[in-house]
């Protein structure tokens, strides 16, 4: 039901998921924020269970605090993805956290964003585009077919409704509200709060 | 599949959730020594799993033992880590392709999600695609191949295969081990 895409652009990253909070057919919240910072440049962008993702979300943020208190340097979104990966695996035989996610970060020493899709086995991978929930099955091609290497940050958030507005239009689960963040070299950001309306007849107009 | 004192290991790069392509450029075959390279085919977070946990093992025993791992001790090694599992096995399929000894004898392992060893002369396979991928190989081998045309059989091979199966392709890596070193090159294959 929760849907997250996000991206790598030139020196930055965008995320962007729904902001519905829901348990079975009712909706619970409607302004739930599911994309956690976990330090100043990396965001962890959860879906799934509500209570898995706020208690795994909780684990990882307090142990790369941990690390970073303990060793005095901040951890790179590898590492982070890596440990995060390494915690779900271990836990998926255990007590499984049913949360799929997104990382995303941007590393000041390379000077370059980068995403990881990490499912709830402790599958990961790096990727340049991706999405989880439906909204990979809506967005996957769009981004496939009109993401680049290096997109400006215009172009990039341009591409982000794009996807936005395919998931709220073909979605049967209503998901009208997103909230889309960037992380760059100052950190990260609120970019927007977006409201999508297919119905809208500025919205259709907009698409002619 | 071995040749004349080579040996290659080819695999698709996909990494897909049932049916939906995550990613194009999954590495599931690792290097551990300049003799013995290690595929795996399976669930992506158990391979991960077991290439960091083989890693460990291998520097620890590069460390203690001061020498390099044999393939033929590696694929021990992995067949015992498998079936220290096994009421709760990792769902993998590894396949173990080395040169063994001062004479650079090709060495193939296959075995099963729980370490059960197979060591055919001649070609091994895993994954979704085992069945055409063991159809076409067992067509196209000959003994003795040289590297180079052992190269194009195992790419032809992989190429068809892929073609057949529906959870496989989105490109495709092939690495040529001789004793001069790994050779390693990448194809297209059907995006589909």
């Amino acid at each position: 039901m929760d849907s997250l895409v996000g991206f790598v652009g030139k020196n930055y990253v965008l995320i962007a998921g729904d902001t519905n909070a829901g348990r079975s057919i009712m909706r619970l919240k409607d302004d739930f924020d599911k994309l956690v910072p976990i330090d100043s440049h990396k965001i962890l962008a959860k879906s799934g269970e509500i209570g898995d993702g706020n208690q795994f979300c909780n684990l990882i943020i307090r142990n790369v605090s941990l690390y970073r208190i303990r060793n005095e340097t901040e951890l790179t979104t590898k590492s982070v993805a890596h440990y995060t990966r390494r915690q779900l695996a271990t836990a998926i035989r255990k007590n499984p956290y049913s949360v799929n996610l997104l990382l995303g970060g941007y590393d000041k020493k390379d000077q370059k964003g980068s995403l990881y899709y990490l499912d709830y086995l402790g599958s990961s991978k790096k990727i340049n585009y991706g999405a989880q929930g439906y909204a990979a099955l809506f967005v996957g091609s769009i981004l496939d077919r009109f993401w680049k290497e290096d997109l400006d940050f215009e172009d990039g958030l341009e591409l982000m409704k794009k996807c936005l507005r395919e998931v709220e239009k073909r979605l049967i689960i209503g998901t009208r509200c997103f909230l889309i963040k960037m992380i760059n070299s100052d950190g990260i950001s609120v970019v927007e709060k977006v409201m999508i309306n297919s119905k809208n007849k500025n919205e259709i107009e907009e698409e002619n | 599949m071995a040749g004349k004192n080579c040996v290659a290991i080819a695999g698709d790069t996909r990494f897909g959730v049932r049916n939906q392509t995550v990613a194009l450029d999954s590495n599931r075959i690792f290097k551990i020594n300049n003799r013995t390279l290690f595929g795996m085919t399976g669930l992506n977070t158990d391979i991960l799993t077991l290439r960091e946990s083989f890693k460990f093992q291998m520097n620890l025993y590069n460390l203690e033992e001061e020498r390099e791992i044999s393939p033929k001790t590696f694929a021990h090694n992995v067949a015992q880590t498998l079936y220290s599992k096994r009421f709760g096995p990792y769902f993998i399929t590894p396949i173990i392709a080395g040169l063994e000894g001062e004479d650079y004898t090709p060495f193939l392992c296959a075995t099963d999600l729980i370490g059960a060893m197979e060591f055919p002369k001649s070609f091994v396979v895993a994954g979704t695609g085992e069945e055409s991928l063991m159809g076409v190989c067992e067509t196209f081998y000959k003994e003795n191949m040289e590297p180079e045309e052992l190269f194009e059989v195992v790419s032809q091979c992989l190429l068809a295969a892929v073609d057949r199966d529906a959870l496989s392709g989105w490109g495709s890596v092939v690495h040529v081990l001789t004793k001069d070193g790994i050779t390693t090159k990448r194809l297209r294959t059907r995006k589909d």
